[in-house]
C-alpha cells in the first residue's frame, strides 16, 4: 500500500508539469497584458517605460523561454514575485490557504454528514413519501448555482435576520474558533450540491446493496434492522460513494472560488481571481499549481481508502 | 414432539399485476431433533415458507394475520420483531442457498461468526473468536485458527458454505432452516455439506428443516417429508411411507421422474406435463387438476382439504376417506 501511495505522489510531478504549461500557455494567450496594467492606461504599449517593464519580466523573450526561466525558478523553490504587489507568492498563498481549506473541508464534512444518512433512508423508503421529498430536494440542490444560493442566502439573513453576520472578517491565525464560525454558512452553501451528490450516489448504491444475501444472513443472525443497514449495508454501499466524495471535493475547490467571492473571503479562490484580471501571471501559476496539487492529493486519498475499506483489493497491487 | 408447528401460513406479495400468493394455507410440522424435508418445484413456495418462518418477509411481501407459526410456545407470526431478533440466529437459525453472495465480502469470516456470537451472548470478543475457530473446525475447515482470519473471497463455495453453517450454528439452535444448501455447489462438494449436516444434526440433537427440490436428497437425509405445489403441501408424512405408497398424484408423478441407476432407454423418464399455474391466478379447485390424469368433476370446483391418508396427510379428492365438504377432517363417511 505504502509502495502504491509513493508511486502516484511520484506521478504528481507530470501532472504538475502539465497543468503548469497549459495554465501557463492560457494566461498568454487572453487578451490583456501586464506591461498595460503596471504602466497604466496613459502609457502606449511600445513607448520605453512598456519596454523596459517588459525587458525586466522577460516578457520579450519567447514563450518556451519565459516557461523556462519559470520552471527553474519554481525547481529552486521560488515561485517568483507577485507582478502587481511585488511581494513573493509563497508567503501570500500559504496566507490565503487556510481559508480555502478550511471552508472546503467544512463544506465537504456538511456535504457528507447531509448526504449519507439522507440516501440511506431514500433508499430504504425508495418510492414512497420520505424518498420522494429526498430526491427532489436531492435534484432541487444539484441544479441551483452556488453563487445564486450564497447571494440569496446573503440578502435573507441581512434582510430578515440582521444580528447574523453574513460578512464577517475571518482570520484563521488570529482568531481560530470565530473564523470557523464565520465560515459556517459559507460552507453550508457550498456544500448543496455535493450532498445532493452523495445523496444521490448513496442511495443509488444502497438499493444495490438491499438486495445483496448477505443482508438477509445479518436479519437471519438476529441483527437489527438499524444495525444490518449500516454494518452490513452501508459498508458495503460506502465504495462507490468515496469515490463520488473524492470527485465532489475538486468540484469543491473550484466551487470555492466562487462561494469566497459571494462571501468576501480571503480564500486563495479570490486571490486567483484577482491574478487572472490583472494578467498577474507568476501569482496565476503558483495558485494553480496548488489547486492542482490539493485536487490530485484529494484523488490519492480516495484509492487509498479503498484499501481500507474493500478488503478485496488489498492482497494486489 | 412438535418443535414447530405451521398452520394456515400464507404470504402474499402485492405486486403491480396484482397479489401474488406465493405461500397460500401451508400447514407443516417439525419434529423436536427430526429433519422434515420441504420438496417441490421452483415457484411452489418453498423458499417462501422457509423466509415465512423466519419472518424475513421484505416488502412488498406480507404474512396475513391468521397465519401461526408456533416454536417452543411462541407464535412467531404473532409476536414483536425485537423478540424475534433475539430468537433468530439463537433459538432458529437459517443457511441460504448462495454461498458465494450470502457471506459480507468487507468482514472476515470470524468477525461474521463473532457477531453472531455477541448478538445473543454475553462474552468477550476473544471469547467469542475462540469460540469461532472451534465452530469452524467442527464444520471441517482446515487449520481454523488461521482461516478464521480470512475474508469470504479467499475461500471456495463450499468452504463459504461451511463457515455459514458455523455461522448458523454459533449459538447450537434448536432448529435449524437449510434453503437448498447444495444447489450452488459441485456435486461432490453438495454430497459433503450434506453428511456434515447429517452429523451435526445428530451430534447437536437440533431439528432441521432441509428445502430440496431433490427427492435423493429426502430420501437420504429427512425423517418426514412436506411435497408443496402451487403454495401449498398437497402431502406430507413420514419419508418410508410416502414414498413407498404415495397418496397425492403430484407425488406420484415427482416419485416416476427421479432417473434411477440401471434403467434403460427403453423405460423413459416420465415428465409431468403441463405447467404450475401462476401464484396471481390460482384455480378455484385442486391446483393440480389441469396435470392430473384422474381429475374428478369435483376436484375443478372444491379445493381438497389436507386430511389423513394413509400414514401421513394428503389433499386428493380421489383418497375415498374425505367425505364431501368436511375440511381438515379425518371423519369417515
Amino acid at each position: 500500500m505504502l509502495q502504491y501511495a509513493a508511486r502516484r505522489i511520484a506521478l504528481l510531478i507530470p501532472v504538475l508539469i502539465g497543468v503548469s504549461m497549459v495554465s501557463f500557455t492560457i494566461i498568454h494567450l487572453i487578451p490583456g497584458d501586464i506591461v498595460a496594467v503596471l504602466a497604466g492606461p496613459m502609457v502606449a504599449s511600445d513607448s520605453e517605460i512598456a519596454q523596459n517593464i517588459r525587458q525586466s519580466l522577460h516578457l520579450d523573450q519567447p514563450l518556451p523561454v519565459q516557461y523556462g526561466l519559470w520552471l527553474m525558478g519554481v525547481l529552486h523553490g521560488d515561485f517568483g514575485n507577485s507582478l502587481t504587489m511585488g511581494l513573493p507568492v509563497g508567503p501570500q498563498i500559504a496566507q490565503h490557504l487556510p481559508v480555502t481549506l478550511a471552508l472546503t473541508f467544512m463544506s465537504l464534512t456538511f456535504a457528507v454528514a447531509i448526504g449519507l444518512p439522507s440516501g440511506v433512508i431514500a433508499a430504504t423508503t425508495s418510492g414512497r413519501w420520505p424518498d420522494t421529498v429526498i430526491r427532489l430536494f436531492a435534484l432541487l440542490g444539484l441544479s441551483t448555482p452556488a453563487f445564486f444560493l450564497g447571494v440569496a442566502a446573503v440578502l435573507l439573513l441581512s434582510l430578515y435576520l440582521p444580528s447574523f453576520k453574513t460578512h464577517a472578517t475571518v482570520e484563521l491565525h488570529a482568531d481560530l474558533f470565530g473564523g470557523l464560525k464565520a465560515l459556517l454558512l459559507p460552507a453550508f452553501v457550498l456544500s448543496l450540491a455535493a450532498a445532493a451528490t452523495v445523496t444521490r450516489y448513496t442511495r443509488a448504491s444502497m438499493l444495490e446493496v438491499l438486495r445483496e444475501p448477505y443482508m438477509a444472513t445479518a436479519r437471519a443472525k438476529g441483527a437489527g434492522r438499524v444495525r444490518v443497514l449500516v454494518r452490513h449495508g452501508l459498508r458495503n454501499a460506502l465504495l462507490p460513494v468515496v469515490t463520488a466524495v473524492g470527485v465532489t471535493a475538486a468540484q469543491l475547490i473550484a466551487g470555492a472560488v466562487v462561494v469566497e467571492q459571494v462571501f468576501g473571503l480571503p480564500g486563495v479562490g479570490q486571490l486567483m481571481l484577482n491574478a487572472i484580471y490583472h494578467r498577474d501571471y507568476t501569482q496565476v501559476q503558483a495558485t494553480v499549481l496548488v489547486v492542482t496539487t490539493l485536487v490530485v492529493l484529494i484523488n490519492i486519498a480516495v484509492d487509498l481508502s479503498y484499501y481500507l475499506l474493500d478488503p478485496r483489493i488489498q492482497r494486489h497491487g | 414432539m412438535s418443535l414447530l408447528r405451521v398452520e394456515n401460513l400464507r404470504t402474499y406479495f402485492d405486486t403491480r399485476a396484482g397479489v401474488m400468493k406465493a405461500v397460500d394455507g401451508v400447514d407443516l410440522e417439525v419434529r423436536e431433533g427430526r429433519t422434515l424435508g420441504i420438496v417441490g418445484e421452483s415457484g411452489s413456495g418453498k423458499s417462501v415458507t422457509a423466509l415465512s418462518i423466519m419472518r424475513l418477509i421484505e416488502k412488498p411481501g406480507r404474512i396475513l394475520p391468521d397465519s401461526h407459526i408456533f416454536f417452543e410456545g411462541n407464535d412467531l407470526a404473532a409476536i414483536p420483531e425485537r423478540e424475534l431478533e433475539s430468537l433468530r440466529g439463537n433459538r432458529i437459525s437459517m443457511v441460504f442457498q448462495e454461498p458465494m453472495t450470502s457471506l459480507n465480502p468487507v468482514y472476515t469470516v470470524g468477525d461474521q461468526i463473532i457477531e453472531a456470537i455477541r448478538l445473543h451472548r454475553r462474552v468477550s470478543v476473544q471469547q467469542a473468536r475462540d469460540r469461532a475457530v472451534e465452530l469452524l473446525r467442527l464444520v471441517g475447515i482446515p487449520s481454523p485458527e488461521r482461516r478464521v482470519d480470512a475474508f469470504p473471497h479467499q475461500m471456495s463455495g463450499g468452504m463459504r458454505q461451511r463457515v455459514m453453517i458455523a455461522m448458523a450454528l454459533a449459538c447450537e439452535p434448536k432448529l435449524l432452516i437449510a434453503d437448498e444448501p447444495t444447489t450452488a455447489l459441485d456435486v461432490t462438494i453438495q454430497a459433503q455439506i450434506l453428511e456434515l449436516l447429517r452429523q451435526l444434526r445428530d451430534e447437536l440433537s437440533m431439528a432441521v428443516v432441509l428445502i430440496t427440490h431433490d427427492l435423493g436428497v429426502v430420501a437420504e437425509m429427512c425423517d418426514d417429508v412436506a411435497v408443496m405445489y402451487a403454495g401449498q403441501v398437497v402431502e406430507r408424512g413420514p419419508v418410508e411411507s410416502i414414498f413407498s405408497d404415495p397418496q397425492h398424484p403430484y407425488t406420484e408423478a415427482l416419485l416416476r421422474s427421479i432417473p434411477l441407476l440401471g434403467m434403460t432407454k427403453a423405460e423413459p423418464l416420465t415428465v409431468i406435463p403441463g405447467m404450475v399455474p401462476s401464484a396471481l391466478h390460482w384455480p378455484t379447485g385442486c391446483r393440480f387438476v389441469a396435470r392430473c390424469k384422474n381429475a374428478l368433476d369435483r376436484c375443478h370446483r372444491e379445493p381438497p382439504p389436507l386430511a389423513r391418508s394413509g400414514s401421513g396427510y394428503a389433499a386428493c379428492w380421489l383418497r375415498e376417506s374425505i367425505p364431501e365438504g368436511s375440511q381438515h377432517g379425518a371423519a369417515h363417511r
